[in-house]
């Protein structure tokens, strides 16, 4: 066929290594007979600046209009190849590689399996790219403008930062008026523990934490901000969203490149949860840091019962937890907080403490020692089995804990046998009991989530990616999280978190258009509008709406958006999403065994 | 929208017995909506029927095309080349598509591989639920736009029954009582005096026990 | 009777392509008749892309997707899986042995069981003879 395109294929020796295996001349000799092959040529190291240049000049004189590379694992060189062959002219996917090195030399035992092995890959190499089209490269605006949701320590500060780096920030928020303690933070024990004196307040990252400075600081910058204010609709992707606000009843549309969540998040109060009524020697653990801080003479007087002399405080950590608490990071707050409190109890009121927990996480600079620094203190430790919680009761105006240690019981057990797993039974005494409070996601989390559309995870927190990798990430390109909505951490935690979230916003950004690949395309002929592809996006990136102005609705790819896994392609039940790289006919051209 | 499911390939293979031409025809309207009969089943079910046939040691041709709508006259009748040379016609489509093929071809057999199950909508990806029986004589100006014949396990026009509770039905307790969201419904519209009303047998010789219907609309007939 | 079968890999580039890259490199080796194919993600893959494979003359098809939970576009992976459930089925009822399909999970970084994976699973693919549809009667 005269009409087929013409396909230049290069064989890559890797320095003449893959000459060892097999003979690259009858490779390409055997290449050379497929249909549509008008040019077969092999080089030393294609990779290399030099090799790049022979490529372009061998392109650009075979007058070829597809490229296989014949060589190593697409994942060494693709990229580089691409630019190569877009420099020489040609679209950057109308190329192939045949992976010979990791997927065929390397792997055959016998080296007289290689070239048959490797005829075949190339072969296919040669069947995928005569399919291949050309990916159109769209340039898609990007505002340089951010909405932030929740007017909160975090959002606030992220508005800031932002605006530091030039972009719009928008901040609105539900509330009537700002709240610098919609976060539940963690303390630092360099906080707690190296300031003496009471009243020293919550520090975050070194910086005194002063909310109406935040909120002064944002007004002299001219940041809008919006109480009262809700979102209502989000339509669009990353650089355009366009989202409906309503400022009671008044609605406003404004067009956003990028949202970023600080929601925070809302403390259920420990005392409360624990239902044994209203008692005063019965207090949360944010309650009692608020009396070490500010009302040390009042703890005192409340620590003194008329029947004992001496202090005892106890705290019960893992008390009832809801199932939309955000629990890892729950633990962690509980603990640390009550080490805190209790080495401070300990030091400055010469009290008795003791801390009965199934589990305490100290995970994070600095916290171990916090550990440490308890046990050295004479702070005593009761670990509980989790399936025997400790029971409390209230006798003459003394707390009763009836705790069953695990450890304690293992100790035992190895001189007398017979005790059952339950852990061994103490009775621990107390003139103040400290449980820890629930840390939930702040209220209308999930109405926000579901106009936001980024995925529950499990718990109503936002979702976080792989928290390794992209801990601020949401599953929608464009949507960032901070703050304690996805999670609870120290204010060192939250500026760091801040700083990589406000850089990433400005990379998406600050340039006005973006470069990107339309990977996927929908045939609107075909398309039966079935909102399949809408439904299983997991990133949000098709929408629909009228294709063209003032035509037949259909679903359209949002290009910034879309990350290319080709699910919807793979669940379109009118054949009518391809993905540009991975059509069927590509796949099924790889199946030729 | 039709809702409709896929045979089991395992009823559909022993219908194939015997032919070596088969076309596979697919409907690009409802069934494909609802993931059942669309180009991409046509694909699988032709692919798996070629399948069969070899692992069974024998050689078939599985052609396959997917047409507008298979409930047209029209569109079935621009298969008229394509379906030359075959012998056995298979549709994916509702139960009108099948027909409607047998109609247009009367020398041809015509096969179901799909299951014709109710009218309604998707609950959500991959689960579709029953919203209207056809029974010819609308009556949700009075039940709050919920449909007693199709939600109530019992089509009662003047529920609930005894069997309903906690808003469940009594056949099963996954089935949400269909008064019990009539009423719901009505009490969130003020509009309760409704129930009141006592509701007369219904005329079943509109629905399907008046024969096959016909709809006929005099403006559009010359 | 020395049959060596045809095999076809699906792998999600995130992951078991990497994995096979690898293991390619530790110069191991691994059965050759295993030819890969490259996914953007295990999602993508569909039934037809199976089916065609056995017709195409593959003897088994193994496919790999990331552990649960690590999908990079979060249920890719948990959707292939349903799929191969449902082809497994398909399969079993059209006459093809629904151990000729294989699914498995794999990370990036584990090639050591990618190795064992392939190898064993071309052993329990040659031990169930050449795929049905290439016998002729």
């Amino acid at each position: 066929m005269d009409s087929s395109p013409k396909i230049g294929v290069f064989l890559c020796t890797c320095g003449h290594m893959m000459n060892d295996y097999f003979d690259t001349r009858a490779l390409l000799a055997s290449a050379a007979k497929e249909p549509g092959v008008s040019s077969v040529d092999e080089g030393g190291f294609l990779c290399t600046k030099s090799g790049l240049e022979w490529l372009k000049i061998k392109i650009a004189r075979s007058g070829c209009e597809r490229v296989v590379i014949a060589g190593c694992s697409p994942h060494q060189h693709e990229l580089k190849f691409r630019q190569a062959i877009e420099e020489a002219g040609l679209n950057r996917s109308l190329m192939t590689i045949a992976n010979l090195r990791e997927g065929c030399v390397w792997v055959c035992r016998d080296k007289k399996e290689c070239l048959p092995k490797a005829e075949r890959m190339l072969k296919a190499a040669i069947h995928r790219v005569a399919l291949a089209k050309p990916v159109d490269m769209v340039q898609a605006r990007m505002s340089s403008s951010a909405l932030i949701i929740g007017a909160g320590e975090s959002g606030v500060r992220i508005a800031l930062e932002l605006h530091r780096l030039g972009i719009q920030p928008l901040v609105i928020d539900s509330q009537p008026r700002p709240e610098g303690e919609r976060e539940a933070f963690l303390p630092t024990p360099c906080t707690l523990l190296g300031t003496g004196g009471s009243g020293s307040g919550q520090d975050i990252g070194g910086q005194r934490h002063d909310f109406s400075a935040l909120l002064k600081e944002l007004s002299h910058k001219k940041i809008e901000l919006l109480t009262s204010t809700e979102v209502r609709e989000v339509a669009g992707g990353v650089g355009a969203f366009r989202v409906v606000l309503d400022t009671q009843g008044r609605e406003r549309l404004v067009e956003v490149g990028s949202i970023v969540v600080a929601s925070g998040s809302r403390l259920e109060d420990g005392a409360n949860l624990a239902k044994l009524g209203s008692y005063s020697r019965i207090v949360s653990l944010g309650r009692l840091q608020k009396m070490i801080e500010a009302e040390p003479e009042r703890l005192e007087r409340m620590m003194i019962t008329a029947e004992r002399r001496a202090k005892h405080v106890c705290f019960i950590l893992g008390g009832p937890r809801g199932e939309k608490s955000l629990l890892a990071p729950f633990v962690k707050r509980a603990s640390i907080m009550a080490l805190n409190q209790a080495i401070l109890l300990r030091r400055r009121f010469k009290a008795e403490v003791a801390i009965v927990a199934s589990d305490i996480i100290v995970c994070g600079a600095g916290l171990e020692d916090l550990y440490r620094l308890a046990r050295q203190s004479g702070v005593l430790f009761f670990r509980t089995p989790e399936s025997r919680p400790p029971q409390v009761s209230l006798e003459k105006g003394v707390i009763k804990i009836r705790v069953y240690d695990s450890a304690l019981a293992d100790c035992i057990r190895e001189s007398a046998s017979g005790e059952d797993d339950g852990g061994y039974p103490v009775l621990i005494q107390a003139d103040l009991l400290a449980l820890e409070d629930e840390v939930l996601p702040s209220l209308g989390t999930e109405t926000l989530q579901s106009i936001l559309r980024v995925d529950l995870a499990g718990i109503s927190s936002f979702y976080q990616g792989n928290i390794h990798l992209k801990p601020n990430l949401s599953n929608r390109r464009g949507v960032f999280v901070v703050g304690s909505c996805h999670g609870v951490e120290d204010g060192g935690e939250m500026l760091s978190d801040i700083r990589s979230v406000a850089m990433a916003v400005f990379s998406l950004l600050s340039r006005p258009n973006l470069a990107v690949e339309q990977k996927v395309v929908i045939n609107t002929d075909k398309c039966a509008l079935c909102l399949t592809c809408i439904r299983t996006c997991p990133h949000r990136a098709i929408e629909f709406g009228e294709v063209k102005a003032g035509q037949k609705w259909g679903a359209r790819v949002i290009p910034q958006a879309c990350q290319g896994c080709g699910i919807c392609a793979g669940e379109c039940p009118a054949k009518a999403i391809e993905m540009v790289q991975y059509s069927d006919d590509q796949i099924f051209s790889e199946l030729t065994l | 929208m039709i809702v409709a499911e896929q045979k089991d390939i395992a009823e559909i293979i022993p219908m194939t017995e015997g032919y070596q031409n088969i076309l596979v025809i697919g409907c690009d309207t409802c069934v494909t909506v609802c993931l059942a009969g669309g180009a991409k089943e046509v694909a699988i079910l032709a692919c798996s029927l070629r399948l069969a046939a070899r692992a069974r040691g024998k050689k078939v041709q599985v052609d396959e095309i997917s047409i507008e709508r298979q409930c047209e006259k029209e569109f079935v009748d621009s298969l008229q080349s394509t379906v030359r040379g075959h012998d056995l016609l298979i549709s994916m489509g509702c139960g009108i598509g099948v027909q409607t093929i047998a109609e247009q071809f009367p020398n041809l057999p015509v096969v179901p591989a799909l299951n014709t199950k109710l009218l309604g909508l998707p609950e959500r990806q991959g689960v579709w639920v029953e919203r209207c029986q056809a029974c010819g004589q609308c009556i949700l100006d009075k039940t709050g736009g919920i449909c007693p014949i199709s939600r109530c396990s019992k089509s009662l026009l003047n529920g609930p029954c005894g069997g309903s509770q906690n808003g469940k039905c009594e056949i099963n307790k996954e089935i949400d009582c269909g008064w019990h969201l009539i009423y719901e419904r009505l009490k969130s519209l003020g509009r309760l005096g409704c129930l009141e009303e006592i509701m007369p047998a219904k005329d079943w010789s509109r629905s399907r026990d008046g024969g096959p219907r016909k709809v006929i609309r005099e403006d559009m007939c010359l | 009777m020395d049959f060596t079968p045809a095999i076809v890999a699906f792998c999600c580039e995130n992951s078991a392509y990497r994995a096979a890259d690898t293991a390619g490199a530790r110069q191991e080796g691994y059965p050759s008749n295993i030819s890969i194919c490259r996914l953007p993600c295990s999602g993508k893959l569909e039934v037809i892309h199976i089916l065609k494979a056995f017709e195409e003359g593959a003897d088994g098809v193994f496919v790999f997707a990331c552990h649960p939970d690590s999908c990079r576009f979060l249920l890719g992976n948990v959707r292939a899986g349903k799929r191969i459930e449902h082809t497994a089925a398909l399969l079993e009822k059209i006459g093809i042995e629904k151990e000729r399909l294989r699914f498995f999970y794999l990370s990036e970084l584990e090639w050591t069981q990618f190795l064992d994976l392939v190898r064993q699973g071309n052993e329990s693919i040659k031990s169930l003879g050449p795929s049905p549809i290439k016998v002729k009667p």
